[in-house]
């Protein structure tokens, strides 16, 4: 039983690889535009799922994104560095900052955390708008020119990058890192009563998903070429944690619909025109009031999933 | 230069304490981030300006219509939204409430466009007072007056009446109090509308002051958040003490260093007292009063 289980299980995977393979010979640049869009949100979300299974909510990951990608830009627009280093430059600035707030916000719990998390990002929001001699202000960066400049390279290079991010997360909320993480959901006492660091504990759950923030951050800018500061509001923020939560908090596929959701719903709804996020908020209060758990969470209840690591 | 500086944020100040007194009531009884509010409190300002403006209605009978229209939305949503919730994770609330926000925001752009509006209420527009040499518009003087009445007459709601023991029971120990025979349904409602009538007020008097645009209220209700922290998380005086400290620090601010990042020192602010005393100025949890 356990055995046909996991041939199913590796048989599925090897057709995915086989279809994400295969996938951008079939369709129009809008979809594989739309396709790693959706890669890089589910990054996001795969990084922001770390801070989420600590029942935490951080609504400042917009931010990490945005740092990420204006430090990588402007890397890549002001100095010779190769590409390579400049992503890891967006990404460990990213790093840097979420120690900055996150140090005083973890000190908080709650949904004061998320506040003092909004704020941070509304923080930063103001200062891409307003710092005009670095980031050009409103007008934004443009010419982000990379070494990858076709769409259908560039979507393998997300698809690569996308498919470590999951190994890395999993491994990490698999780990005895990520079983403290759950503890501190299930009762934040408890686990400090029994051993566990809390506050060190989540800072570092922080810092590894704000890096993948600004990870992801640098890699949009350098697929779009152009940022401007509205990329990195209060609004993406929100989406992005309203991926993660409509997807499902703490696992992987909860992740990667989730990006789906945050990117492909207003494409979808792009027919109801100005109407369209007076009902994403509607299908959102719908989706929180029927299906908590969310999109994850709810096959998984009607599933035979093997135990994830919300149930753990 | 200082002392209107410091005035102007006292008027800031005061429009936050009113919001930020509606969040930690909300937040004490329903245990609700309760961004909504910051809908609610853009819509209750359209509410005053198109029955001012459009319907040629007084301001008076106008603000009465406006705080009535926002009851009764605040209180469908609490009914709606909101009690179906209770038993879910906390996650759900704070979702719920931030998609509530992306809903009545949208919708007063939906209905009434991006151009800002402003109310003029009919006999103070315009005029001003002589206050130590400078002029000082009436407007500024009704919001600062109309706030620190309202302030109190929570105070007292909370303080004397039996209602606000119930509310303060409630803040206290939620268990204990429906156990001793609250009727927590009624209570939750009851805290809903009072918050919804300083929200619409605060909105329906910043217009007159500021404009009127759909997502006005999303910083403030930040802010409002902000004071709460400041003010001990829980304590009803703190938050509107720490709303004052927000209202001058900003006003302080875009005096004598920059207009452009006026909103960052109010955030500062909060995430710097974090820093130095993280269970805030008034710092006595779980008590009110």
């Amino acid at each position: 039983m356990m055995r046909r289980g996991l041939s199913y299980r590796s048989l599925m995977i090897i057709t995915l690889f086989i279809g994400l393979f295969l996938l951008p010979f079939g369709v129009s640049y809008y979809i594989l535009h739309i396709l790693v869009m959706i890669g890089l949100w589910g990054m996001l979300i795969l990084g922001l799922n770390l801070v989420g299974s600590m029942g935490y909510i951080s609504i400042c990951h917009g931010a990490f994104y945005g740092i990420g990608a204006y430090v990588a830009s402007l890397l890549t627009l002001k100095t010779d560095m190769p590409f390579a280093l400049n992503l890891i430059g967006g990404s460990a600035s990213a790093g840097i900052a979420s120690l900055l707030i996150g140090y005083p916000a973890f000190r908080v719990r709650g949904h004061y955390f998320a506040i003092i998390t909004l704020a941070f990002g509304l923080i930063i929001s103001l200062v891409f708008h307003n710092w005009s001699d670095v980031t050009n202000g409103d007008r934004g960066l443009s010419d982000i020119m990379g070494p990858i400049m076709d769409p259908m390279h560039y979507y393998y290079f997300t698809v690569f990058i996308v498919l470590a991010v999951i190994l890395v997360t999993h491994k990490i909320l698999y780990s005895r890192f990520g079983r403290k993480l759950r503890a501190i959901r299930s009762d934040e006492n408890l686990a400090e009563q029994i051993g566990v660091k809390t506050f060190q504990t989540k800072l570092l759950a922080f810092l590894m998903s704000a890096v993948i923030a600004g990870l992801a951050g640098g890699m949009m800018a350098h697929y779009t070429n152009y940022i401007h500061p509205d990329l990195f509001s209060f609004a993406n923020s929100f989406s992005m944690v309203m991926g993660m939560i409509v997807g499902g908090i703490g696992t992987t596929s909860g992740a990667l619909s989730g990006g789906g959701v945050a990117i492909g719903l207003p494409e979808i709804l792009r027919f109801t025109a100005d109407a369209r996020y007076i009902v994403m908020g509607i299908v959102l209060v719908l989706v929180m009031l029927f299906m908590p758990s969310g999109i994850a969470g709810t096959f998984y209840l009607y599933g035979r999933e093997k135990k994830g690591p919300e149930g753990c | 230069m200082f002392l209107w500086a410091c005035i102007d944020g006292i008027v800031l100040g005061c429009i936050y304490a009113l919001i930020a007194l509606g969040l930690v009531l909300i937040y004490g009884v329903l245990e609700i981030p309760d961004f909504s509010q910051a809908g609610l409190y853009a819509l209750g300002a359209y509410f005053t300006f198109t029955a001012t403006r459009l319907l040629a209605f007084p301001y008076v009978l106008a603000l009465v219509l406006s705080i009535a229209a926002v009851i009764l939305l605040g209180l469908v949503i609490e009914r709606v939204a909101y009690r179906p919730l209770q038993k879910k994770p906390a996650e759900g609330l704070l979702i719920v409430a931030l998609g509530l926000l992306f809903i009545l925001d949208n919708s007063a752009l939906f209905i009434w466009g991006h151009e800002h509006k402003s109310i003029s209420i009919a006999g103070i527009a315009g005029q001003t007072i002589g206050f130590w040499g400078r002029s000082f518009s009436l407007e500024r003087a009704l919001v600062i007056a109309v706030s620190a009445l309202l302030i109190v007459g929570v105070h007292f709601l909370l303080m004397h009446t039996k209602k606000g023991d119930a509310i303060r029971a409630i803040f206290q120990d939620r268990d204990a109090a429906i156990l001793m025979g609250i009727k927590i349904g009624h209570i939750r409602a009851i805290t809903f509308a009072v918050s919804c009538v300083l929200t619409a007020i605060a909105g329906s008097l910043i217009g007159s002051v500021f404009s009127v645009f759909p997502n006005m209220g999303d910083y403030i209700v930040v802010k409002g958040f902000g004071a709460i922290i400041l003010g001990g998380m829980g304590s009803v005086l703190g938050a509107a003490v720490g709303a004052l400290i927000i209202g001058i620090s900003e006003s302080l601010g875009s005096t004598f260093i920059s207009t452009a990042y006026k909103d960052l020192f109010a955030f500062a602010i909060i995430i710097l007292v974090l820093l130095l005393k993280p269970s805030g100025l008034f710092g006595a949890k779980e008590r009110i009063g």
